[in-house]
């Protein structure tokens, strides 16, 4: 495990410079996370989700964008923080990510939308290691951008794994 | 005299253009074709002059001139044109003749095909459009051509089909000569000698001569087909040697008819006459008619539409619906409200018979199988087709063109006896397969029905004991047995033949069948033949369902897996081991399944007299599926939800429902063998 971390932040040290770039940064309690805007759709507010059964506590369920039916996904509970009621600011970010098969577009239901931000390369450090129980695979680096450390993500790598977590639920 | 290669290609579109006009006057006024004529002569006229033939030029023009009223008269007259034409243009390009390329030797015509093979791509690498239009119109006419073959081969009398053949396989030749594809014109030509010679009323089409032209319709297939791979840089598969066989085949029975069958086609020639006497071009006035009236739609772009129009609909139903708007008392608002309504739902209703085809180039396909089947098997099987015309979503007939095909096989490999056979049973000696399609309510329902030996109950007992499929001493009804062969790994033909018994089976058609939302169906009387009725839904892309509630969750359960719904009593409900499991319906009892409870759902109905049973029935299964209530009935647009959720079990998909929300939809099958799976854990 710890050498498997070993390499990718060997891999990551190599990659930072391509991280630097505008990020739509949002909050998890009180944690900070970027998500690079080119992979962002848009932000809406929450929308009546209906549940799917069968489908590991974080997938929520899907919802109807314009027409489309998307699932979303709760961002706490995927990262094993505790549930917190929504609220008014309970938001939905529609991202777009690289599926099995074609390109997919998910929503991804965050506390609080903070803002767009331009992380330049000298701010990216790579993703540290925190032991053994973290998961820091979908972890692509962690800016520090006045005084504050934001964790960027790679959505590819975070969400992907849920059509793989489906097939461990079925 | 030699030429440029610009000259050349121009020269090949003269010849393509000739060829064309000469068909098309040879055939006979048709006002329709004026346009079509006054277009190519325009096109004639440009071409001679950029190739300097100037006498040529000048009578074109002339003709050009009067060209926009073609009577009987200004026919022959531009009959005697083209003719002239053709001499003049032979001798400028340096071939002699009328036929450029059938003096070439028959068996060698392999090697100038070769030689050939960089002239094919010369046009076509530059225009990658023109060769896909090419293509996708060349294939249309094989299609056609192969279609009206086996109608000819029934009817070798009907001057008209035979024009119908010729005709298309004249444009392929002339379309493929414009794009310098020289390898397709070349060997188009040869099969379209044979058939000008048929027209004439000097040769006659016999079997032999069909099947040439049906195998010319193959080879012309494969080598058009991969043309654009060709352009790719791909080689091309070595139909070479086929090519150089049927022409030989087409010599050989070209030569031999001079020898000793003229006699017969001189006496065959009035008899066409006679035909062609009567409506001339009644049926080709019409289809050109048709083919000017319909467009190409690439299929994206009409689901994109589908999609849109969807939503229309539901953002028309929202608005309708607004409680707020409601209580408007205007009555033009109301009036006008009711008409977009009215307009939303036609637009519905035509953009979904878009995705609509005719079910006829798949029965077409399968009287081709028919044909070359009997001819392996030595079976002499009547096709007989009705309702060709019966339309169908183009995903379904896409996805039942496999099961179909495997039926047919079916049918004729271990349904329909041999002659000897049949005659011992005291049959008439052919076979005779029905195909047929018709609309039902919303379904499409597709027979297909031999009066072969049918099926053989006992053979396929023994079969079923033998593999443990049915215990010893398991008595079934004969509807029961028949439906033994749609298990996986049952097949009972005695022998693999060519034809059929390869392994798969009954079970998989009935799968695809299923996966369409359909149903497939047996009758069998042993001695007399077996018909299987398929049940499709029109289309996938609209769902009829009964709109369920749970708490507050609305699902979609499709009405053809439902049986009947119900108000339960007290004593209709019984108990195992302490909570209602079971329900009576009349003499049938089936287990209960909460779908609150399958699919933890909080604050669901628990008191079953107080819930809705709704019977869900699939493959023979029955549940009592217990919800909260029925909402009501409604057609609904399918949604996938997407790679996320593909293993769920028990949801078909998602609907967007009247108040904007999603709907799951319910999969009856998926249902019934989550309350086996959840059963059994409770066990």
């Amino acid at each position: 495990m710890s050498s498997t971390t070993q390499t990718t932040g060997d891999k990551d040290r190599r990659d930072l410079s391509a991280l630097a770039g505008k990020y739509l940064t949002f909050r998890l309690g009180r944690e900070e996370y970027g998500l690079p805007v080119l992979k962002v759709r848009e932000i809406i507010k929450l929308l009546d989700i209906t549940a799917v059964p069968q489908a590991p506590p974080h997938v929520k369920g899907v919802v109807n964008l314009r027409g489309k039916v998307i699932p979303v996904v709760d961002l706490r509970l995927k990262f094993a923080l505790p549930p917190v009621p929504y609220d008014e600011q309970t938001s939905i970010i529609v991202v777009e990510i690289q599926g099995g098969h074609a390109k997919i577009q998910m929503g991804v239901i965050v506390e609080t939308v903070c803002e767009v931000l331009s992380i330049a390369v000298d701010e990216i450090e790579p993703t540290p290691h925190f032991g053994e129980h973290v998961r820091t695979d979908y972890m692509r680096g962690v800016a520090k951008v006045k005084g504050t450390v934001k964790i960027l993500l790679d959505l590819d790598r975070a969400f992907s794994a849920d059509s793989s977590d489906m097939s461990q639920v079925a | 005299m030699p030429f440029t290669d610009q000259q050349r290609t121009t020269i090949q579109k003269v010849d393509a253009l000739l060829n064309r006009l000469g068909c098309d006057i040879a055939i006979g006024p048709a006002p329709e074709a004026a346009d079509a004529l006054r277009a190519a002569f325009i096109d004639l006229a440009v071409l001679l002059r950029a190739l300097g033939v100037a006498e040529l030029t000048a009578v074109a023009d002339s003709l050009l001139d009067r060209a926009g009223t073609v009577d009987a008269d200004r026919f022959s007259k531009l009959h005697a044109f083209v003719q002239d034409a053709w001499t003049l243009w032979s001798a400028t390009a340096g071939l002699d003749g009328v036929a450029p390329v059938a003096d070439l030797p028959p068996a060698p015509a392999a090697s100038p095909a070769v030689s050939a093979e960089d002239q094919d791509l010369v046009v076509l690498a530059s225009d990658p459009e023109m060769t896909q239009m090419f293509v996708a119109e060349a294939l249309d006419h094989l299609g056609t051509i192969e279609a009206t073959v086996l109608e000819l081969e029934t009817a070798p009398q009907d001057k008209r089909l035979l024009d119908d053949v010729f005709r298309p396989f004249h444009t392929i030749k002339g379309n493929a000569g414009a794009l310098g594809v020289v390898s397709v014109q070349e060997f188009a030509h040869h099969v379209e000698n044979l058939l000008d010679l048929a027209r004439a009323g000097k040769h006659r089409m016999g079997a032999e001569e069909f099947e040439i032209v049906l195998q010319a319709v193959d080879v012309l297939t494969t080598m058009i087909g991969e043309l654009p791979a060709r352009v790719a840089g791909q080689p091309p598969s070595d139909t070479g040697a086929i090519c150089a066989r049927l022409i030989s085949r087409i010599e050989r029975s070209v030569t031999g008819d001079s020898a000793s069958g003229s006699a017969a086609a001189v006496e065959a020639a009035p008899a066409l006459e006679a035909v062609t006497a009567d409506e001339p071009s009644v049926e080709t006035r019409q289809r050109r008619t048709e083919g000017a009236q319909s467009v190409k739609v690439d299929t994206s772009k009409l689901d994109s539409l589908i999609d849109m129009v969807g939503e229309l609909v539901i953002a028309q139903a929202l608005i309708y619906e607004d409680p707020n708007l409601q209580r408007i008392v205007d009555e033009r608002l109301q009036r006008n409200l009711a008409q977009v309504r009215r307009i939303t739902t036609d637009l519905q209703r035509d953009a979904m018979s878009m995705r609509l085809v005719p079910i006829k180039p798949t029965f077409q396909k399968l009287a081709r199988l028919v044909r070359d089947l009997s001819k392996k098997s030595g079976k002499v099987v009547d096709l007989v087709l009705a309702g060709e015309d019966t339309e169908l979503d183009r995903k379904v007939i896409e996805d039942i063109n496999d099961p179909l095909m495997h039926m047919v096989r079916n049918s004729i490999d271990h349904g329909i006896e041999t002659a000897d056979a049949r005659r011992r049973a005291g049959k008439r000696p052919e076979g005779r397969l029905h195909l047929s399609a018709s609309h039902q309510g919303g379904s499409v329902v597709i027979t297909i029905s031999d009066d072969g030996g049918g099926l053989n109950q006992e053979k396929i007992l023994k079969k079923a004991r033998e593999r443990n499929i049915v215990a010893p001493g398991e008595t079934l009804s004969a509807n029961e047995i028949h439906q033994l062969i749609f298990r996986p790994g049952f097949s009972t033909a005695e022998q693999v033949t060519e034809i059929s018994g390869r392994g798969v089976g009954m079970d998989v058609v009935r799968r695809n069948i299923e996966a369409l939302r359909g149903r497939i169906d047996i009758h069998s009387a042993e001695g007399q033949g077996t018909t299987f009725l398929i049940k499709l839904p029109l289309t996938l892309a609209i769902l009829d369902g009964l709109t369920l509630a749970v708490a507050e969750q609305r699902f979609v359960l499709p009405t053809f897996s439902v049986r009947e719904s119900l108000r339960p009593t007290a004593d209709q409900i019984h108990f195992v081991h302490g909570a209602p499991r079971m329900i009576q319906v009349r003499d049938q009892l089936m287990p209960l399944m909460w779908l609150g409870d399958a699919f933890q759902i909080a604050n669901a109905q628990t008191d079953v007299t107080e819930a809705t049973v709704v019977v869900v029935e699939d493959d023979g299964r029955r549940v009592g599926l217990v919800v909260d209530a029925l909402v009501g009935k409604q057609e609904v647009v399918v949604k996938s939800l997407g790679e996320t959720f593909t293993h769920v079990v028990g949801v078909a998909g998602g609907a967007i429902l009247g108040d904007g929300r999603v709907g799951l939809i319910l999969d009856g099958g998926g249902i019934i063998s989550l309350h086996s799976k959840t059963a059994m854990r409770a066990a």
